[in-house]
């Protein structure tokens, strides 16, 4: 997917936004604190229709105004189509080529992988933060991921309220984790699917990255129901047996999916208690780089979102980061304080934009 | 200012599904401005609903106490082997309105959501199990809703059920007939591969 230009209007600190994009390399550089990254917001608002640093979709919208509107044009498979997203006190809409959609048709057109300073937390945070990661990269995947997970997530709502209830009967939350246990599998076995296609990338993309030769990067599912025996459906259901007696007493749910982890290991240590910073940074690139390429295998090609790279890396590992972005003929949107810092991007398909109070301008 | 009377209308109004406070307030004006007295009509439609219907003593839908068995109950051309579960009476209208299904009926009035307080007491769970040991019945199809609550109510019924020995099936759901897969929702694609069956 290429995006062609985008425009956004109400965003942030953002000026009435028009620009043209149609370029492998978009570098976005200027100041601090100018507006950079609400660029890349913006790009990723309708990638996933979720804000990237904001917690909530109204921390978008410009300070004072009820509604903000971003646009784009998008090529997808030889196709040219209109998006929009529209934000406002009740929540989001959006259209494509001016009429209502499902979100199915909505994510055929458009994904996004982000790398941003806070991800570094998918190492070194709580398994929280490893969980999403790993959902947002099941979604990008396929966005029907989405479903899986709300339709786990309702289950397991369903059932903490039957524990919180006067008198659980027994047999409604035998039926429960009957249901739980199927969504359960349906959701772990996505994940693992994911750690699988990663697994098949990740070793050579942190040689290249990093630079040191040798680390082994070992991705592994942590999940009691890793170990057992039959299909995961029945796994789940046992697990959940045993916990009965424990979530009765407690009244709260005690087992399943949203407890899982993912080990991420460099030559058999966990990064998370024994890795440098730049380490854990190289390590995190290389997930997000092998999500790009297990796309690219699969044929699919989400843009590629790099946030305050200069920060993040040192220059030759940039340079190694864009020589491998350039092989894979994703397009790549890229903030800096440094546009020398990227070095030297093949000119004939980079875009240059300069952010300045809150305008963007093309810069040659 | 708005007077209380209409206000309370309004109120009442827009509880109801489907309408907000602003349809309710349409509504509300324009009964008032319509010839011939619309809100005691309307008012003596509802009290006589109040006060006629019932629940069927068979089935649970809803009948009136003139009705009781209701009519679909008191045919004697159905299938008494059989029994489809559905959540609510307007389930057995759509089931009727295929005209394929010749057995009964039975509705839950629901489904188990403990997140609404809906429990299996709150459910006509009991007068099914007591319909299948007085009755003939062979077969039990769950129709709950292809949801999560509905999918939930099906599994608790069914292992209900188990003891009894009747043979319990549980309505297919996938892709909808007349529809093109190309533009079928993913997940209603997944459940009809899920849910495919052997051609012979």
């Amino acid at each position: 997917m290429r995006l062609l230009s985008i425009q956004a209007l109400n965003f942030r600190n953002l000026k009435p936004l028009a620009i043209d994009t149609d370029a492998a390399f978009v570098v976005i550089h200027g100041p601090n604190a100018q507006g950079k990254t609400n660029v890349l917001e913006a790009v990723y608002l309708l990638a996933t229709l979720k804000p990237l640093r904001a917690r909530r979709l109204q921390e978008l919208v410009r300070f004072e105004e009820q509604n903000a509107v971003v646009g784009a044009s998008i090529r997808t498979e030889g196709m040219e189509r209109r998006y929009k997203v529209s934000i406002g006190p009740d929540g989001r809409t959006v259209q494509l080529d001016g009429q209502k959609v499902g979100l199915d048709q909505w994510f055929q057109g458009v994904r996004a992988i982000a790398f941003t300073p806070s991800d570094g937390e998918i190492v070194l945070g709580g398994p929280s933060e490893r969980r999403t990661w790993l959902d947002r990269a099941a979604f990008t995947k396929a966005p029907a991921h989405l479903e899986v997970v709300r339709r786990y997530q309702r289950v397991l709502d369903q059932k903490a309220a039957a524990l919180k209830g006067a008198r659980p009967e027994p047999a409604m939350l035998d039926a429960l984790d009957v249901q739980l246990a199927e969504q359960a599998a349906r959701l772990v076995e996505r994940r693992m699917d994911l750690l699988t296609d990663l697994r098949a990338h990740i070793e050579a993309l942190h040689r290249r990255i990093a630079g040191d030769a040798g680390m082994r990067v070992t991705l592994r599912y942590r999940s009691p129901v890793v170990e057992a025996q039959g299909t995961m459906a029945e796994r789940w259901r046992r697990i959940f047996e045993r916990s009965r007696q424990g979530e009765l007493r407690r009244r709260i749910c005690l087992s399943g999916p949203q407890r899982d982890d993912v080990e991420i290991l460099l030559d058999g240590q966990p990064v998370r208690s024994f890795g440098s910073r730049g380490q854990v940074r190289s390590v995190v690139l290389s997930l997000k780089l092998a999500e790009l390429v297990a796309a690219r295998a699969r044929g699919d090609a989400p843009l590629f979102l790099l946030d305050d790279l200069s920060s993040e890396l040192d220059r030759a590992r940039t340079q190694r980061l864009v020589e491998v972005l350039s092989e894979l003929a994703a397009q790549v949107f890229i903030t800096t304080t440094d546009r020398g810092h990227l070095g030297a991007l093949p000119a004939d398909v980079t875009c240059s934009l300069r952010v300045s109070q809150g305008e963007v301008t093309s810069s040659a | 200012m708005t007077s209380d009377p209409i206000r309370r209308a309004v109120r009442q109004l827009s509880r109801l599904p489907g309408i907000g406070e602003k349809t309710a307030t349409r509504l509300v004006y324009w009964m008032l401005t319509q010839p011939g007295d619309v809100p005691a009509q309307l008012a003596s439609a509802l009290q006589e609903l109040d006060a006629s219907i019932t629940e069927c003593k068979v089935c649970c839908t809803l009948t009136t106490h003139d009705e009781d068995p209701c009519r679909l109950c008191a045919r004697g051309d159905r299938d008494d082997t059989l029994i489809l579960v559905v959540e609510h009476p307007q389930d057995v209208l759509a089931f009727e309105r295929t005209g394929e299904y010749r057995g009964r009926y039975h509705v839950l009035h629901g489904a188990l959501s403990p997140l609404d307080g809906i429990t299996p007491d709150q459910l006509r769970i009991r007068p099914l199990l007591e319909r299948l040991r007085a009755e003939t019945v062979t077969e039990v199809v769950l129709a709950t809703d292809p949801n999560v609550e509905g999918d939930a109510t099906a599994m608790y019924v069914a292992r209900l059920l188990r003891p009894i020995g009747v043979r319990t099936t549980r309505l297919a759901h996938g892709i909808s007939v007349g529809t093109e897969i190309e533009y079928a929702d993913t997940v209603s694609l997944a459940r009809a591969f899920e849910y495919r069956r052997e051609l012979s």
